[in-house]
């Protein structure tokens, strides 16, 4: 038996999700879509019974790519019974996407999410009335405080039915939607008939007598038809709720959403996020690092082994190492905290927040959402530009979320600048990428081609998030990063162990080294590290540590060359993971003009500070 | 005589007679329109030689009953033909008045007519619903201050209709603009916040709820 999980964003549908199905989840993609399906598995009377948690959509009949796999998958009878949450403070928003799925006439209940904040805001909720009204059952639960949860799945199973409730439309629509049930042959239902007036389906028969239809209908009202199905729906939601206000409970949100102290707020919250990934993640990448030294890499190198195997075992290990360094410590502790902010509702205040200044970028205010996620790792973040308006606004995305400084280039700035140079510089280094972000939004702005839409995002009332739905989402983020970038890390570590092997990799030291040398200021041997820092950013490090043959660094490099080395290799070219994923998202020909422009702007940058070191003292 | 000429300082004596009270001279005139002062004593001539201007002691030129007729129809063709363009067609107000401007003095009473019964049967107008007093009530929400309560008229263009109406933004729906960061809105529909961008809230036209 399969149940499907159906609701609005932000109505606490994972977590009820998470409740019912417990660890074992499993997060899968949906062919052609980057939208994630989580499934799970709860057992009830001894029979398995399928969850799958479809993800938050305000409509069935909207041409986003959550909007369309949902309407794919309810529309193919992919589940026997579905569940719709409901919010029940905000239950008349809410009530518009349960009508629509009343029109699927598939078995259904209906779950009123957040009784405990209805309560508080003294909001009456008539369970029974509802049922009676739509024939369908109503139950009342609270996930956070884990009330009438255990109930979802027995009523699921044995009560739930198809709903007796019909919105009535405009008797246009009504008896447009009467001549199309006509049409074809076998006879369309209802719902086949509605959909295919908003274009949607895959009779052409049926699409085509729907199009003339629909073209008369907006020619009398004046009005797309999707605008007359929402009104109409909207309409009956409102008069099965009638209107219930209850106690305006948010006085955080005049702090938080004002010019003045919310920005304030806000820098100081991402400032504090970043400098506890910075601290945390040291601390327990040095731990991992030193354990795999001392019990793995030791005893390797003891091991009498052929040079051959034994570099090919060394390179796979480090990977590991690095990997496992770079994954837990940073990404996991910075995801940890980003599902904190997700959770609270926060992230989309920062939205509303950054929506002026993104603008000046050609973004809008939901665009900050990726880049702020980029800090953790560029790649789900490049992943997560899908979700932002135009082409224009995700060609621009692009371009700056691959220029954010990830964990792994936090662990250059750390292992390298505040290390041996100081913690003041290691700021001014961020101050450098942070400003070339902005004169390259500024810039990308002007010269990008194409039309800009604005933001619609809905800003959720703030809530104490639950600590299973934070370790879960965090999960599901690093999920992401160990899927796509370890696999990469393997091959171009072992790749780059056998250039070293058979020697090219002197070959190219040779050939770079007047660039490196005479522009840059560095000694020949980092411009292999700066190779290696391509495929993986936080190896420019390591690979500097191991071919200057010391951990102290400053034992062959000045502290103005380690100061240059640490920003060329931040800013230039991305790893390759990431152009992987850029390749993959956004074309070839963006990411090509992406690697391109951040190694010139990475070279540039160095070679203005080696030329400013030459004239002052700079450390 | 020109039928732009002749219409244009008609309707400049027009705007004289209301703000001041007074006559216009041919200066005024030439001012306010990008004719020059030879031109529009040329004009005024002729316009007195067929009674639609009288020339009175004070130097100044007067519209006559049948002058005051004339431009009152001219004025009436540029506010349908500017509702239409702002209105139907979403083109910018300045953008707007400067087209009716110019198309106002070609455009015949049969299309004026057709066009104001386009723009009346739109919106279930009631008969005196004028196109002037329909511009000036009609605002977008991106014009609304902190606090304002506004009642949704329509919204234009397509492109994030339908995601607007799933979130409750339809006509007829009542929202209250709660927090202001620059251009940027928060507002309150069903009950529930949402955060749009100064070109969105530019399309949602509102009325002022009374």
């Amino acid at each position: 038996m399969k149940i499907g999980l159906i609701g609005n964003p932000n109505v606490g549908k994972s977590l009820i999700f998470s409740h019912l199905t417990g660890i074992g989840v499993e997060v899968s993609n949906y062919p052609g879509t980057t939208v994630d399906i989580l499934s799970g598995v709860s057992c009830i009377n001894r029979l398995p019974v399928e969850i799958i948690d479809l993800p938050g959509i305000y409509s069935l009949d909207g041409e986003g790519d959550e909007e369309r796999l949902v309407r794919d998958m309810v529309l193919s009878h992919s589940f026997d019974v579905l569940v719709v949450i409901l919010d029940a403070v905000h239950l008349e928003r809410n009530l518009y996407l349960f009508l629509q799925v009343l029109e699927h006439r598939i078995p259904m209940i209906a779950v009123l999410n957040m009784a405990d904040e209805a309560e508080k805001q003294e909001i009456q909720i008539d369970t029974h009335a509802l049922s009676q009204i739509t024939g369908v059952p109503v139950l009342l639960t609270s996930a956070t405080l884990g009330k009438n949860i255990a109930e979802i799945i027995p009523v699921a199973t044995t009560r739930a039915s198809v709903g007796t409730y019909q919105v009535a439309y405009d008797r246009h629509i009504e008896a447009a939607i009467r001549t199309l049930m006509r049409v074809s042959d076998s006879g369309s239902s209802r719902v086949a008939s509605l959909l295919a007036l908003q274009g949607i389906g895959t009779d052409p028969s049926l699409l085509e007598a729907a199009r003339t239809i629909a073209g008369e209908l907006e020619e009398e009202h004046r009005m797309p038809v999707s605008s007359l199905l929402a009104g109409n729906r909207h309409h009956a939601a409102s008069e099965i709720h009638h209107q219930k206000t209850g106690k305006e409970m948010r006085g955080l949100d005049s702090w938080l959403l004002t010019p003045f102290p919310g920005v304030l707020i806000m820098a100081g919250i991402l400032l504090s996020m970043l400098l506890a990934v910075f601290f945390i993640g040291s601390f327990f990448e040095e731990l991992i690092v030193e354990v795999c030294d001392i019990w793995v890499l030791g005893p390797l190198a003891g091991a009498s082994l052929d040079p051959l195997v034994y570099e090919l075992i060394f390179s796979f290990v480090i990977a590991i190492q690095a990997g496992l360094g770079i994954a837990f410590p940073f990404v996991f502790t910075f995801y940890l905290l980003m599902s904190v902010v997700e959770d609270t509702g926060y992230m989309s205040r920062i939205a509303f927040l950054a929506d002026r200044i993104m603008h000046r970028f050609g973004l809008h205010g939901q665009a900050i959402i990726p880049m702020v996620l980029g800090l953790g790792c560029n790649v789900p973040a490049i992943m997560a530009i899908r979700q932002i308006g135009t082409k224009r606004e995700r060609h621009i995305a692009a371009f700056l979320i691959t220029m954010v400084p990830c964990s792994a280039r936090t662990v250059i700035i750390a292992g390298i600048v505040s290390v041996f140079v100081g913690l003041y510089a290691a700021l001014s280094i961020y101050l450098i990428i942070f400003s070339l972000i902005l004169l390259s939004g500024l810039f990308l702005s002007k010269i990008t081609p194409g039309t800009q839409l604005g933001m619609v995002l809905e800003v959720p009332p703030l809530r104490v998030p639950s600590p299973l739905m934070v370790l879960t989402r965090a999960w599901i983020h690093i999920r992401e990063f160990l899927v796509i970038a370890m696999p990469l890390l393997i091959v171009s570590s072992i790749f780059l162990g056998l250039l070293g092997f058979y020697g090219v990799l002197d070959v190219i030291e040779t050939a770079t080294a007047p660039v490196v040398q005479g522009i840059l200021g560095l000694p020949p041997f980092a411009s292999t590290a700066l190779l290696f820092g391509v495929l993986r950013k936080e190896m420019a490090f390591e690979t500097l540590v191991v071919l200057a043959g010391t951990a102290n660094l400053t034992e062959v490099m000045t502290r103005i060359q380690l100061y240059i080395f640490a920003l060329v290799s931040t800013l230039f070219i991305p790893c390759v993971s990431t152009i992987a994923v850029l390749y993959r998202e956004q074309g070839l020909k963006t990411a090509i003009q992406i690697s391109l422009y951040t190694v010139f702007l990475g070279f540039i940058a160095g070679t203005v500070v080696h030329w400013i070191s030459t004239l002052i003292p700079l450390f | 005589m020109d039928v732009a000429e002749r219409e244009d300082t008609l309707l400049s004596l027009m705007r004289q007679a209301r703000l001041t009270g007074q006559g216009g001279r041919p200066e005024d005139i030439a001012g306010h329109t990008s004719l020059s002062i030879e031109q529009v004593t040329e004009v005024l001539t002729k316009l007195v030689m067929n009674g639609e201007v009288t020339y009175q002691n004070d130097g100044a030129y007067h519209l006559s009953p049948s002058g005051i007729r004339a431009a009152e129809a001219i004025m009436r063709r540029h506010r349908v033909l500017e509702t239409f363009l702002q209105e139907m067609l979403g083109m910018e107000h300045e953008l707007a008045h400067a087209q009716a401007c110019t198309m106002e003095h070609h455009t015949t009473d049969d299309t004026i007519n057709r066009l104001r019964g386009f723009l009346r049967g739109n919106r279930d107008c009631p008969v005196t619903c004028h196109g002037h007093v329909r511009r000036c009530s009609f605002k977008s929400l991106a014009d609304c201050a902190h606090g304002d309560v506004v009642k949704i008229d329509a919204i234009r263009g397509c492109g994030r209709g339908g995601r607007l109406a799933d979130l409750g933004l339809i006509p007829g729906e009542k929202v209250m603009v709660k927090q202001r960061m620059a251009d940027t809105l928060l507002i309150r529909v069903k009950d529930c916040d949402i955060a749009i961008s100064p070109e969105i809230a530019r399309s949602v036209l509102v009325e002022v709820d009374q």
